[in-house]
């Protein structure tokens, strides 16, 4: 036998098994979520239920911790399935017209609660009362959430986060800044991929996925745009992300 | 009374359904399969239909919606698609269908997508 041809057939097997891995393994993780939803929705509304009777004393706080943590797992679930969507292209996609400043404004004070929590001021502004955009709107809200929230969640206490959109002809541009931890410059390369988490930001919440900033990055790429990282921003602190994203032409917002 | 057709194989989601609504004046009737939905649809004229959509017995959810709208004695009917799947939403559309995701809804908005489609 000729040894090269021999080398050949042996690398397309291997490319051939690594292959139906991978398919095996998005089709695990598809089933997987999927399987998990339905007992996490009993769970979900039997905790929902109870929270509309009366409850013995010593249980409120046990059950009000389940319910936290039956929220997280939901997150963590759909977050599973998004990407299992994303990897198959098989992510459901329904784009509608909407106004990107009125939803950035609707996202802050969905997680007012959270940055109460922590005394930290949102800041925002926008160069254009409205900017119309044609993208799926569960989209939109998972990624300016995961920017919030992150900026948030690895921010000191008392601290400012300044969002600000700047359009340009046929594209705007929204930037967060924080002045928080900051991402290590020799982890950035990897911060856009699925499961990663940088080293700081496992010391200040052991609990995330690691697939918030893949889905940003999947979604905004799919629309056309791009997502650009700084970090640090100032002082060896702080993370600025700037997401670009095409204008919907001629929009009637 | 308002009578609701309640097509789910989680049978520990009927109570939970049962629950929920019957304060608000609402009758829950449960099935498992989409034989059986068919079949009650029409002896119990039900106010609104909810459809789960993975359904055990060879008939999912949506085909039981397209026979239901089919047959002139149920096609008024409205239908409320409450599923795991969260790619559905333009199926459920093209069958005239409201659609919620289970997991991502909470009980409180579930009764009020129920009392908003059968105006209570």
């Amino acid at each position: 036998m000729n040894p090269a041809v021999g080398a050949v057939v042996i690398n397309f097997r291997d490319i051939t098994e690594r292959k139906e891995l991978e398919a095996a393994k998005d089709d695990f993780l598809m089933t997987a979520a999927h399987q998990l939803r339905a007992p996490l929705t009993a769970m979900r509304w039997n905790l929902e239920s109870m929270f509309g009777h009366e409850i013995p004393k010593g249980c409120k706080g046990k059950l009000e911790s389940m319910y936290a943590n039956n929220q997280q797992m939901i997150k963590a679930v759909n977050e599973l399935l998004d990407i299992a969507h994303i990897i198959q292209g098989k992510l459901p996609n329904t784009p509608e017209e909407f106004d990107l400043v009125a939803r950035i404004k609707k996202q802050i004070a969905e997680n007012e609660d959270f940055s109460k929590r922590k005394k930290i001021t949102v800041t925002f502004a926008a160069d254009r009362p409205k900017i119309p955009v044609y993208i799926d709107p569960k989209h939109a809200i998972d990624v300016i959430n995961n920017l919030i929230s992150n900026a948030i969640k690895y921010s000191e206490n008392g601290s400012t986060i300044t969002i600000g959109v700047l359009t340009t002809g046929d594209t705007a541009t929204m930037t967060i800044t924080d002045a928080g931890i900051g991402i290590p410059p020799a982890e950035q390369g990897k911060l856009f991929t699925k499961f990663f988490r940088a080293s700081n930001a496992r010391e200040v919440d052991a609990q995330g996925t690691g697939l918030g900033l893949f889905i940003v990055k999947s979604y905004v790429e799919g629309w056309g745009g791009t997502v650009h990282l700084t970090s640090p921003v100032t002082n060896k602190k702080g993370t600025k992300i700037a997401i670009t994203i095409p204008i919907k032409k001629g929009g009637k917002i | 009374m308002k009578k609701i057709l309640l097509v789910e194989d989680d049978t520990t989601l009927h109570t939970i359904y049962r629950e929920a609504l019957e304060p608000h004046d609402i009758e829950v009737t449960a099935v498992t399969t989409g034989k059986e939905a068919l079949e009650k649809a029409k002896s119990l004229a039900p106010d609104l239909v909810i459809l789960d959509i993975m359904l055990p017995g060879g008939l999912n959810g949506f085909d039981v919606a397209e026979r239901l709208k089919q047959d002139p004695a149920t096609a008024s009917v409205p239908l409320l698609v409450l599923t795991n799947l969260d790619s559905e939403k333009q199926s459920a559309d093209a069958v005239g269908a409201a659609y919620l995701v289970k997991t991502n809804t909470s009980l409180d908005a579930i009764v009020a997508k129920v009392t908003e489609l059968l105006h209570i």
